[in-house]
């Protein structure tokens, strides 16, 4: 029986606190703990979700994406999400240069190959997230906190494998 | 009796395009007084961005411009700033820079096909319901993309907003082996390609009929992608450097977008007029296949654009084949020696959405004086509008809210906009007064 995958994806881009998905996962890459489970664990930066996400997802068995966001809480807050419903971030629309995770975790269930577990975290960006390359030091305290988070989700889903 | 119904058509700002859009149509009786596509999507000032930088930074700076055809608008660039830098990088980076161009409409195309465009002529609101009942077509067009991304990468090095390319050619060449496996993938795929021709061409698209002008690049040899004249089917034939001399861009109060008009007149770019221009340079394996389809090109029906865009996947094929099949390395992937000169250029290629123009000044250091760039949907925005006027009276304007809605929408998906945001999610209000 071939292994289950488990893919840590960060969505996100090189500017300001749009970079937190892209630091989580640098954290992650770095770290002994999930290169344990090297076999099974895949850690990736995803630039563009309408190109790239779709595949990522169809290919996986456990998916755990990490994003900057914007909702309601201080820069800083992180939301996590999961679940059967996990109430996934979605856009009112699909175009070919931005199309929502919701979005494509249906498509990839209607086309057989949706992961079995997603998990989101959402790091909440400040109010200047894409200009300059520096994330401020909230954001930065978040992804060091979601980098431990998912660190436990991934040796609690191996443990329960 | 007479009817005036007021519909306003609002796109809501997309999350990392910022944007926002809307459609405004005035019907009075059985006449449409007025029609306006707004776009408020925020000016972005790349062109003054670019102002000051050197010109080596053009080709990253630019890929930035769009996601999804970072490649058109590198070659545009890299082709000026040669101009002006007396470069010619010579036959390898030449053909290279095709495979690259291979790729993005490949990419391209087969997502707008596919996830975009398909649903609307197959009875579906999204493709997530498409791909319940089309399960393997959709699978097929993500693989067909996903193979654009990696020819893409190929040369350079990332699918999204590459950095392979610079002025002067490349600043890597493919390994053998990978450009071998690659070829296996790319001949692997033709099938799949010859089926979306059919696949489009089997649908039932509306047989609508209009006048237009066609505007595309050609090439004395070649279907157009890097190199050639501005030509149109009503006589026009432009050296590039001439473009501003026949095509004004404007304002107009409802847009932030410019409209750009040929002779003050509106007209088409992208894949359908690139076919109704130059199928003549496409191989025969090309011709033989649109010739199956039954569509007599070159074709006035806007919503063969579809067509269009799977045969140029065809074709994107067989010419990333021909290319890389005869690959070899070169002893340099690029120009190296170059020296600064003040002037300026002009580069005009064709991304996948149609004819993308630039034009640069150069100082004696090499340094950006001025910058523009004429993206292909600002050229077909005024297109868009004489499009759906023609197309609300073909459909009849007593119809009801929603027919009109959704043929609005349609129209508009079918020239696959880069102001996306503008064109997926119509939220019509309707007054009548």
């Amino acid at each position: 029986m071939a292994l289950p995958r488990l893919t840590v994806i960060g969505i996100g881009s090189p500017f300001a606190d749009d970079r937190a998905g892209w630091s989580v996962v640098e954290t992650l890459a770095a770290s002994q703990q999930v290169a344990a489970y090297d076999e099974r664990v895949v850690v990736t930066i995803c630039r563009s979700p309408a190109s790239e996400l779709l595949s990522l997802l169809m290919n996986t068995d456990i998916a755990i994406i990490v994003d900057a966001v914007r909702y309601s809480g201080a820069p800083g807050t992180m939301y996590r999400l999961s679940g059967e419903h996990c109430p996934l971030p979605e856009m009112k629309f699909v175009s070919s240069h931005g199309i929502d995770l919701k979005t494509l975790y249906a498509l990839a269930g209607a086309l057989g190959h949706s992961p079995r577990t997603l998990i989101f975290y959402g790091i909440e960006a400040g109010p200047d997230s894409e200009s300059g390359l520096v994330m401020c030091q909230s954001v930065q305290r978040a992804v060091d906190r979601v980098a431990e988070e998912i660190r436990r989700d991934v040796v609690n889903y191996f443990l329960q494998e | 009796m007479s009817e005036e119904r007021r519909i306003a058509i609002n796109v809501p700002a997309l999350a990392r395009v910022e944007g926002e859009g809307a459609l405004e149509v005035l019907i009075e009786a059985d006449r449409i007084v007025d029609l306006k596509l707004r776009i408020y999507e925020p000016p972005r000032l790349f062109e003054k961005l670019l102002e000051g930088r050197d010109y080596a930074e053009v080709p990253d700076l630019v890929a930035r411009i769009c996601g999804i055809c970072p490649v058109a608008y590198q070659m545009s660039a890299v082709h000026a700033i040669e101009s002006i830098l007396g470069i010619a990088p010579g036959p390898w980076v030449r053909a290279m820079r095709r495979v690259f161009y291979c790729g993005e409409w490949l990419e391209s195309h087969s997502l707008h096909i596919h996830l975009l465009a398909a649903p609307d002529f197959l009875g579906f609101d999204s493709v997530t319901a498409m791909a319940k009942v089309y399960p393997e077509e959709v699978r097929r067009g993500l693989r067909l993309q996903a193979l654009g991304n990696e020819l893409i990468k190929l040369c350079g090095a990332r699918s999204v907003h590459p950095i392979g390319a610079r002025v002067g050619g490349f600043h890597h060449a493919p390994a053998v082996e990978d450009v071998n496996a690659l070829c296996v993938r790319l001949r692997a795929a033709l099938p799949e390609a010859e089926e979306v021709v059919r696949w489009t061409a089997g649908m039932d698209l509306p047989d609508e009929v209009q006048g237009f002008t066609s505007v595309a690049m050609r090439h004395p040899a070649e279907y157009p992608m890097n190199e050639g004249r501005i030509v149109s089917d009503r006589g026009l034939d432009l050296d590039i450097a001439e473009f501003e001399n026949r095509f004004k861009e404007h304002q107009v109060p409802h847009s932030t977008a410019l409209h750009c008009l040929l002779d003050g007149k509106p007209y088409l770019v992208g894949p359908l007029a690139r076919i109704n221009l130059n199928r003549d340079r496409l191989p025969d394996a090309v011709t033989a296949l649109m010739a199956e389809t039954g569509i007599p090109w070159p074709s006035a029906n806007m919503f063969h654009s579809i067509v269009a865009r799977a045969v140029e996947i065809y074709y994107a094929l067989w010419e990333a084949l021909r290319i890389l099949e005869n690959y070899r390395l070169p002893n340099s992937p690029g120009t190296d020696s170059v020296i600064p000169v003040a002037g300026v250029g002009y580069g005009c290629t064709e991304a996948p959405r149609g004819l993308l123009w630039h034009r640069y000044e150069l100082n004696d250091r090499g340094g950006i004086v001025t910058a523009r760039i004429v993206p292909p949907t600002s050229q077909n925005q005024a297109r868009i509008e004489e499009d759906l006027q023609q197309a609300l009276l073909a459909v009849g304007l007593d119809q009801g809210e929603d027919k009109l809605r959704f043929h609005c929408e349609q129209v508009i998906r079918n020239y696959d906009p880069c102001i996306s945001c503008a064109t997926h999610f119509l939220d019509l209000r309707l007054q009548r007064r």
